[in-house]
């Protein structure tokens, strides 16, 4: 059966009535008042200021990047050790692109020029599947001569995807997605006149009050 | 067989009416339908497409954009101009070929209508657990998506446009603060509007962006806004000078998408590209711009992401629930019962489907590439339709050099469509 529902005009448009603009605005505002999922840190070792950006949670089966920038005051250039250690004792819970089985601590070298501003990335660093979800202690290690800084910080793995990366990916949702077809063709037949989805619609009438442009 | 709709006893040689109708500044303001347009191609598609784009070949791939933007205008342009002509909406195209691409369609618009606001929700979700690390993927999507739930269903079209138009503005703003935080190269920028092929992976990107650009059913939505506005008359004139403004109306919504892909090609460009990271992630770009361009470009950012995918999402929807009500010939109406039970059920599998966890910046490029799968029938089907000799003033003709760009730039749409949806299937089902 075919209907075409009404409503009251005073329900129309509440949720997006100017009058409301104002407060999302403010929401909008509030929102950035709240940390991001990001971890900073900074700490200076010798004539090198270094500052640690990285995730502090990550899904599982997923990739985090850890960045770090180098700030060199001195009037020479300094060459600096940065290594990346992976949590002692769970190193294969995380695989590192390009590595392979090799879960050393990533070690970087890089001179900084004077008055300069380095960056670095331990990139595409994977939290593997399989394994209990956990904080881990991470730690970044800086090294200028025999002078040193560590900073370490926790991240948190959370559930991952239900299907690894793949044809899955598409599959299993567009899987799902066809099965709740019926649902609608269920539902849409009975909104429906029967045999609607096979007649071409009528021409739709021309509306009585048209905007004046197009008639000019 | 379809009649035309025509008041005039004899119908001028085609392409030969001039619009009488001065767009002026005020209707090139009034671009609301275009901005509705646009948040269909300005998502979380054109976000990881972007983004990957620029952290591996900088702006070079920017001239993707126009290029395929060109077919997604002359795409809906086919169906503009069939509705312009019989005054029928565009399922009627499919269902008067054979009732078999009924069955295509709605099958097209469940599943891609499903899944593609599936993976916007999916992404607001990410953007609103980089504000609040405590509140679960899921419960953050589906808030997201129960906000446009209630948005479509308490909403009438007008105001919704305008909704469009703010949020169009507002995402544009927030993608160029932050990547002008992170700083473009403008003359790099400029040289990446000449086409060129930039190294190993750009074709891939290039399909993905066609699957986005060349948005399968998405190119028949503009009918149904026209409907709405009440954009309809049996004079010959006006047609011509509804369908002279909806180019322009829908000129910009296409081009905003390759607007919005500037700022993003550029941040990635700046931020990913020295350490050879490709983004598998939105927060991964959130996360690296801070040190680069400040906090306040990171909320941009992620303020931008959102906007772009909440607005793609209802976008979705929308386009879903036209479509379907097109199909079971309901009223093409907002406001209507019908309507509000499409959205209910969109809603229902499109949230559940958040707790696959699946991640969405890599989803939505195989996704993408699916849409350049489904399309090409799609594409031959208007192909068909709109060269029929009962297309009237609006049909095919090389007697004069509108006629002859209309035919150029329609063979150019379906050409590519058909070639990249011939090479996906390859990729997707055949080659492994």
């Amino acid at each position: 059966m075919f209907f075409d529902g009404k409503r009251p005009k005073t329900a129309q448009n509440r949720i997006i009535s100017r009058r409301f603009w104002p407060y999302y605005f403010v929401l909008l505002v509030v929102c950035t008042v709240f940390t991001g999922n990001a971890l900073t840190q900074k700490d200076t070792v010798g004539p090198v200021h270094f500052s640690v950006y990285a995730p502090d949670w990550t899904w599982q089966k997923r990739d985090i990047n850890i960045l770090v920038i180098l700030e060199n005051a001195a009037t020479q250039e300094v060459p600096v050790m940065i290594e990346l250690m992976l949590p002692e004792g769970k190193e294969d819970h995380f695989q590192v692109a390009g590595r392979g089985e090799d879960t050393r601590p990533l070690p970087l070298e890089v001179v900084v020029p004077a008055q300069t501003t380095v960056r670095q990335a331990f990139p595409t660093i994977t939290a593997l599947a399989g394994v209990p979800r956990q904080t881990y202690d991470f730690e970044v290690r800086v090294a200028v001569g025999d002078r040193e800084a560590r900073v370490g910080y926790p991240m948190t793995t959370i559930r991952g995807a239900v299907v690894s990366p793949g044809k899955w990916a598409l599959y299993l949702p567009a899987g799902l997605a066809l099965a709740w077809c019926i649902v609608f063709a269920v539902v849409m037949r009975r909104l429906s006149r029967p045999g609607a989805w096979r007649v071409a619609s009528p021409p739709i009438a021309e509306p009585a009050q048209r905007e004046p442009w197009i008639d000019q | 067989m379809d009649r035309p709709v025509n008041d005039t006893q004899s119908t001028p040689r085609p392409w030969s009416l001039k619009p009488t109708l001065r767009l002026g500044l005020r209707g090139l303001l009034m671009v609301g339908t275009g901005s509705l347009i646009a948040s269909f191609y300005i998502g979380t598609g054109d976000v990881t497409i972007g983004t990957n784009m620029g952290a591996k070949f900088g702006f070079s791939l920017w001239w993707t954009y126009f290029v395929l933007g060109i077919a997604g205008w002359a795409l809906i342009d086919m169906s503009v101009r069939y509705f312009l002509q019989f005054g029928k909406t565009p399922m009627s195209m499919f269902k008067d070929v054979h009732s078999v691409f009924s069955v295509y369609m709605f099958l097209a618009v469940v599943v891609c209508a499903t899944f593609g606001s599936y993976n916007q929700w999916s992404a607001c979700a990410m953007v609103i657990t980089g504000f609040f690390p405590a509140v679960p993927l899921e419960v953050g999507g589906a808030l997201a998506a129960l906000c446009g739930l209630l948005f479509l269903v308490f909403g009438a079209y007008r105001r919704l446009e305008r909704a469009f138009v703010f949020g169009l503005v507002a995402l544009i703003v927030c993608f160029f603060g932050s990547a002008l935080m992170a700083g473009i190269d403008w003359g790099e920028a400029a040289r990446g509007l000449i086409p060129n092929a930039p190294g190993k992976g750009w074709a891939s990107l290039f399909m993905s962006n066609a699957g986005s650009m060349i948005n399968a059913w998405l190119i028949l939505i503009y009918p149904y806004t026209m409907i709405e506005r009440g954009w309809f008359t049996k004079r010959l004139q006006g047609k011509v000078n509804i369908l002279h403004r909806a180019r322009v109306d829908y000129g910009w919504g296409i081009l905003a998408a390759g607007v919005v892909a500037l700022p993003l090609m550029a941040a990635a460009s700046a931020v990913l590209r020295p350490f050879g990271i490709v983004p598998r992630h939105y927060m991964d770009l959130s996360v690296l711009l801070e040190p680069l361009a400040g906090t306040w470009s990171t909320y941009l950012f992620l303020a931008g992401l959102f906007l772009a995918a909440w607005t793609a999402g209802v976008g979705w929807w929308l386009c879903g629930c036209y479509a379907l009500l097109d199909l079971f010939n309901l009223p093409i109406k907002l406001d209507s019962k019908p309507m509000r039970v499409c959205l209910i059920l969109f809603f229902i599998p499109s949230t559940l489907l958040l707790l696959l966890r699946i991640n969405p910046t890599y989803q939505m490029l195989i996704f993408a590439a699916f849409l350049a799968v489904v399309f090409p029938v799609i594409g031959l089907v208007m192909l068909y339709r709109v060269t029929r000799a009962d297309m009237g003033y609006f049909r095919w003709s090389v007697k004069s050099l509108t006629g002859v760009a209309i035919v150029a730039v329609d063979v150019f749409a379906i050409g590519l469509s058909v070639y990249i949806g011939w090479v996906r299937i390859g990729a997707l089902f055949v080659a492994r």
